[in-house]
């Protein structure tokens, strides 16, 4: 048998294809040009708002990516080591490290220097300002300045441009501190540390440039000035050691370990990095949230680019029957959402450079509030938030565009060349659409059972996402269905425009459901984060409603935020003898690393605790069971973020380094606790005094006796430590202080809520506006046939009004299972805390119906436009 | 061109929007074969047989401006149509045609000239009272059938009535009587798009005739479709046209088309050479 060459009939057919490619190439700028320049251009205002919704998306990404960067730049800055090269960083366990240690340290062989730090938090006279205090030793920095540039202090010719050596309770300060607290070279300025009164003196103002990044918002001065100050008398905070050239890191370690056996050696950035990981789960959230708004945005650019296909279809058919390749039609309109994507993102990125003070200025205050007062006040000089904004905006758009695309290349030219019948005639694929949303729905459940990835809950995101994915793909058989019950259920005596609108929704439902998806994934936005809102704030409230017991809260004038604010405790025994007092907790917390992580360590007189507070102990504990554990046995209680990041129920142990030794305790119990993420171990004081020798109280919490007046409690507590320099709160404000707290550090996730909204608003109203310039022609066909403006309006504004509601109704469904997923599975991997679910219907009801009246109102503007369009003009378009 | 003669009975276009519905009532005997009440005619309002012109058009014009430069569509053209007259308007592309037909629709405006349309004058009507007299006294058949993608047939067919608030239950008969007149029974659920051009071309037919319109304007009707299909379409528009007494004009390039009618208006550069 012979064989033919096989090349006669594929040859001829290869060179036509590759014919066809290359006119396509070569046509495509044209191609380009006819199909989006010009069409973009006639379409100027929902270009418009596409661009304005990616730049929007793109500008919060930015914003909260520089917030976020910035506050971490912030932290390794002001915990960056005090003197170039530092090698490792000796740490208190207890309440200091013995000054005598310094010169130990200093004379190891293995050590080249070693720089003493006292740090401290003081606050302004009115106690409004914290500012961080920081003690060096500065002729010995002056020593190794001199000889040594980089970061660090301040070399001696900057302190000297100004002034001269400081003399005692002189402090230098950067010219923003100086401007803020309205001081110059010489100004006395009145202070409150650990509930004293101080007066410094500004020895020297120095330019913000010469400071490293996270310095300038801080209060530097000579170390025996901040051991008086910080009530810190021969004892030290910090040493840094720099390791002889010839030594190593070990042996450095090892070195100080034998002679400093109660003290903790870390890494000098272990301090950023502990802080960057206290906020880790706030700033990813917060992160998340940013890119939500952005994924509406792509809706937005997915409904664009459709709408561009549906208008362009004959003018595609055109093309294609001219011989533009399948290719070379699906480049162009993926070339438009990437264009979309990239304008958007430019505008984005300038906006968002333009919003990041603000973003900061809120981002700073929850970290304020919750974590460190190290917070930053300025936008770090660094590209990646740019970068990585970007590409999520230019990538977004680039995907969203993707089906669009495909979809004007598969459409078949002679098809393509009649106008309305391509969507009308496919069958919409009902099945397939719900069978892969039930999949989508069935993956949310898996990936929500998924542990976190390194603290981060991603899967829990994913599993959102999957939710959204489903309900998304459930927008176009739940339209198709409503409409089907519509047309059939429609009263008889509804008009002509009414009866129109059930059949216009179903014979465009690809396209209507692209508009209401993006109205869903707004609402379900804002019903979820707002129920997670809702759920913790009630959580919270009756939580502090059970826990808050005390009378009257004292706490030094300086302890704002989560600053470690001390007061001596010899004032206990003075406040235990008010006649109006019944009895007197004494309250300490703070910072400390357990296995590597950050958390707290909290004490309070357990005796008291038990007998006049009520922590919630969760698994059936009893206080009095516990109570008698804590005080007599080497137990604990811890908090339940502690235990669920810790994995650690009743009856574990562990090891906590003390300045005594590693100590091994019991957790006798889980306590319910709202006050940090990050954890607390909670002791009996006697024996936390016992463990680490710190006999300082951040807060004491006064209970009254039955009758007493608070207000004689309060002016006797007065009496006691002297006017303003300490901070009396009463239950009630207290209690109020708390609740506004909590809504300061969730206006953010409003505000990023309330963005993501708008755009999809602005989504759906684009989207109407676009399917009415589609349907001229057949609404001048019905103007034709006798329908009044007055019914075209009416039916426009009918049907966007329905699409409104199955939108935002979808939304609320959607936006009940975002709820869950937030409260039981984000919530808890991030934080660890169990919230009560608490719904808000009240709320949802009116989003509904603000959606459903957006939407109508959306529909008003199109409709007016459409009953006016010229009649033979839109039946001539045949 | 010759101007036409004073049309009679014809009261100068001041009869108001309600005599027009009246009359339209009284005057489609086709209706009481579907179980529409024969009569809302007023005494003292204008009758049907006192309007033997459906169409009375003197010296109407129709220009366009493109910038600075005026476009004559029509240009000063005069005719009348009678009742029950099958008349055919030709000439050849651009000549005005469909500008001409779209003034008698009531969808473009005259720039001069008086038009009557069932003895109404249309330069005084507002938009409102121009559709009320589409809606009741005007068929249109496109030449692309122009039926809406997303309705069935049935619906499509029933949207004349259902835009002038008949009710459910009276449209359903009337509709089914006006599809088993057009032939088209068994595809009244189908959509436009599963139809054959010739289907669709006869469901507009019947969506034009439903309400029994005065007048019915035909823009190419058999354009569209092939030679056989095209004499079928025109088949049932004359067959429509006889029994239910319409008066059609029916603009075509087909010549055979053309000679099927009563009477053919020739047009050539917007203007109206004979009759």
């Amino acid at each position: 048998m012979r064989l033919t060459p096989p090349t006669a009939s594929s040859a001829c057919a290869t060179a036509r294809s590759k014919l066809t490619d290359e006119v396509s190439a070569a046509a495509f700028p044209a191609l380009f040009r006819a199909l989006v320049l010009r069409h973009v251009v006639a379409h100027r205002a929902r270009t418009l708002v596409t661009v304005a919704s990616v730049a929007i998306g793109v500008a919060v990404s930015v914003a909260i990516g520089l917030a976020n960067a910035s506050a971490i730049a912030s932290f390794s800055g002001s915990a960056a080591a005090l003197s170039p090269g530092t090698t490792v960083e000796v740490l208190p366990l207890g309440v200091g490290i013995p000054e005598k240690a310094l010169r130990q340290v200093q004379e190891l062989p293995g050590v080249r220097s070693a720089s003493p730090v006292v740090a401290g938090t003081v606050s302004d006279a009115a106690g409004q300002s914290a500012y961080d205090l920081v003690g060096v030793d500065l002729i010995g920095a002056l020593g190794l300045a001199s000889s040594t540039a980089g970061p660090g202090v301040p070399s001696s010719g900057e302190i000297d441009a100004d002034t001269r050596i400081l003399r005692r309770g002189e402090i230098v300060i950067s010219r923003r501190v100086a401007a803020r607290l309205h001081a110059r070279l010489g100004t006395p300025l009145k202070f409150v540390a650990g509930a004293r009164a101080v007066t410094l003196t500004v020895g020297a103002v120095i330019d913000d440039a010469a400071l490293p990044f996270g310095w300038r918002s801080i209060i530097i001065c000579d170390i025996s000035t901040a051991q008086e100050v910080l009530d810190r008398i021969g004892l030290l905070d910090r040493m840094d050691v720099v390791g002889a050239p010839q030594a190593d890191d070990q042996t450095l370690r090892r070195e100080l370990a034998r002679v400093l056996p109660n003290v903790r050696i870390a890494a000098p950035d272990e301090r950023a990095r502990q802080l960057t990981k206290m906020t880790q789960a706030f700033q990813f959230n917060l992160a998340a949230l940013a890119a939500i708004a952005l994924l509406v945005g792509a809706y937005l650019v997915f409904n664009a680019v459709s709408m561009s296909v549906v208008q362009r279809r004959s003018e595609i058919g055109v093309a294609r029957a001219l011989g533009a390749a399948r290719s070379t039609v699906f480049g162009v309109f993926l070339l438009e959402g990437v264009l979309v994507g990239v304008v958007g993102s430019a505008f984005g990125l300038v906006l968002g450079r333009l919003l990041a003070r603000k973003a900061l200025a809120v981002v700073s205050s929850t970290i304020d509030a919750l974590y460190t007062t190290d917070s930053a006040s300025q936008i770090a000089p660094t590209p990646e938030p740019y970068i990585a904004a970007a590409v999520l905006g230019v990538a977004f758009c680039l995907i969203a565009s993707l089906l669009p695309a495909l979809e004007a290349a598969s459409v078949p030219p002679t098809l393509a060349m009649r106008i309305g019948s391509w969507e009308s005639s496919q069958p919409l694929p009902g099945l397939l659409l719900v069978m892969a949303a039930i999949a989508a729905f069935g993956a949310a459940v898996l990936l929500a059972q998924l542990k976190p990835l390194d603290g981060r809950p991603v899967f829990g995101y994913a599993s959102a996402i999957a939710v959204i994915a489903g309900c998304s793909l459930l927008a176009a058989p739940l339209l198709a269905l409503i409409a089907k019950v519509a047309r059939t259920c429609l009263p008889a005596t509804a008009g002509a425009a009414l009866r129109l609108v059930p059949a216009n929704v179903q014979g465009r439902v690809r396209r209507n459901a692209v508009a209401i998806a993006s109205l869903m994934v707004g609402i379900a936005m804002t019903v979820s984060v707002a129920t997670l809102i809702a759920s913790f704030r009630e959580t919270v409230n009756t939580w502090i409603d059970e826990t808050l017991r005390g009378d009257l809260y004292i706490a030094p004038a300086g302890a704002v935020n989560a600053a470690d604010v001390t007061m001596p405790d010899d004032v206990l025994s003075r406040l235990r003898a008010l006649p109006q007092v019944a009895a007197a907790d004494a309250l300490r917390s703070r910072a400390i690393v357990l296995r590597g992580r950050p958390t707290n360590l909290a004490a309070s007189d357990i005796e008291v605790t038990s007998a006049f507070g009520n922590l919630p102990l969760l698994g059936g504990a009893r206080w009095s069971n516990v109570s008698r554990e804590l005080i007599d046995q080497p137990a604990v209680l811890v908090s339940e973020p502690f235990a669920r990041k810790f994995a650690m129920a009743t009856g574990a142990r562990f090891d906590l380094q003390t300045p005594n030794g590693d100590v091994r305790l019991r957790v006798a119990g889980v306590y319910r606790d709202y006050a940090s993420d990050l954890g607390y171990i909670l002791m009996d004081r006697t024996r936390y005094i016992r463990l680490f020798g710190d006999r300082r109280i951040n807060a004491v919490a006064l209970y009254a006796k039955p009758g007493a007046s608070i207000s004689a409690l309060r002016a006797a507590t007065l009496r006691v430590f002297g006017h303003n320099v300490v901070r009396l709160t009463a239950n009630g404000e207290l209690h109020e202080e708390a609740l506004a707290q909590f809504d300061r550090t969730f206006a953010v996730t409003y505000a990023l809520n309330g963005i993501a909204l708008v755009i999809s608003l602005l989504g759906i109203a684009s989207a109407l506006g676009a399917v009415v310039i589609e349907r001229r022609h057949e609404i001048g066909v019905l103007r034709c046939l006798g329908m009044t403006r007055r019914q075209v309006a009416t039916m426009i504004v009918a049907e966007a009004a329905l699409l409104g509601a199955v939108g935002a109704a979808l939304g609320l469904v959607a936006g009940y299972a975002l709820a869950v997923i937030l409260v039981f599975v984000i919530n808890r991997q991030a934080f660890g805390w169990t919230i009560a679910f608490v719904a808000t219907p009240l709320y949802d009801l009116k989003l509904y119906l603000v959606a459903v009246a957006t939407a109508a109102l959306a529909g008003a503007l199109p409709a007016r436009a459409a009953a006016r369009l010229p009649l033979a003009e839109t039946v001539r378009a045949e | 061109m010759a101007a036409q003669a004073p049309q009679e009975g014809s009261k100068g276009g001041e009869t108001s929007p309600d005599a027009v519905d009246a009359y339209d009532v009284e005057l489609c005997a086709w209706r009481s074969n579907v179980g529409v009440p024969r009569a809302r005619f007023k005494p003292g309002q204008m009758s049907v047989e006192s309007t033997a012109l459906i169409v009375d058009a003197e010296s109407i014009r129709k220009t366009y401006r493109n910038g600075s430069t005026e476009i004559v569509a029509v240009e000063a053209a005069s005719l009348c149509l009678k009742a029950g007259e099958f008349v055919a308007l030709t000439g050849p592309s651009g000549c005005g045609k469909s500008t001409l037909l779209n003034m008698l629709a009531c969808v473009e405006v005259p720039t001069a000239g008086v038009l009557r349309i069932a003895g109404r004058a249309t330069g005084s009507l507002g938009d409102d009272e121009l559709t009320s007299l589409r809606r009741t006294a005007i068929g249109y058949v496109f030449q692309f059938f122009n039926l809406m993608p997303m309705l069935t047939v049935r619906e499509n067919v029933a949207l004349p009535l259902l835009l002038s608030g008949w009710a459910r239950r009276r449209i359903r008969p009337a509709v089914a009587a006006a599809l088993q007149a057009v032939g088209l029974r068994d595809q009244a659920e189908q959509r436009p798009a599963t139809l054959s051009g010739g289907q669709q071309q006869r469901a507009a037919i019947a969506r034009a005739i439903i309400h029994s319109p005065k007048l019915v304007l035909a823009d190419e009707p058999t354009g569209n479709l092939d030679t056989r299909t095209g004499t079928d379409v025109l088949t049932l528009l004359r067959r429509m046209q006889r029994d239910r007494d319409l008066t059609v004009l029916m603009a075509t390039h087909n010549a055979d088309a053309a000679h099927a009618a009563d009477r053919i208006i020739r047009m050539r550069d917007g203007k109206i050479e004979a009759h």
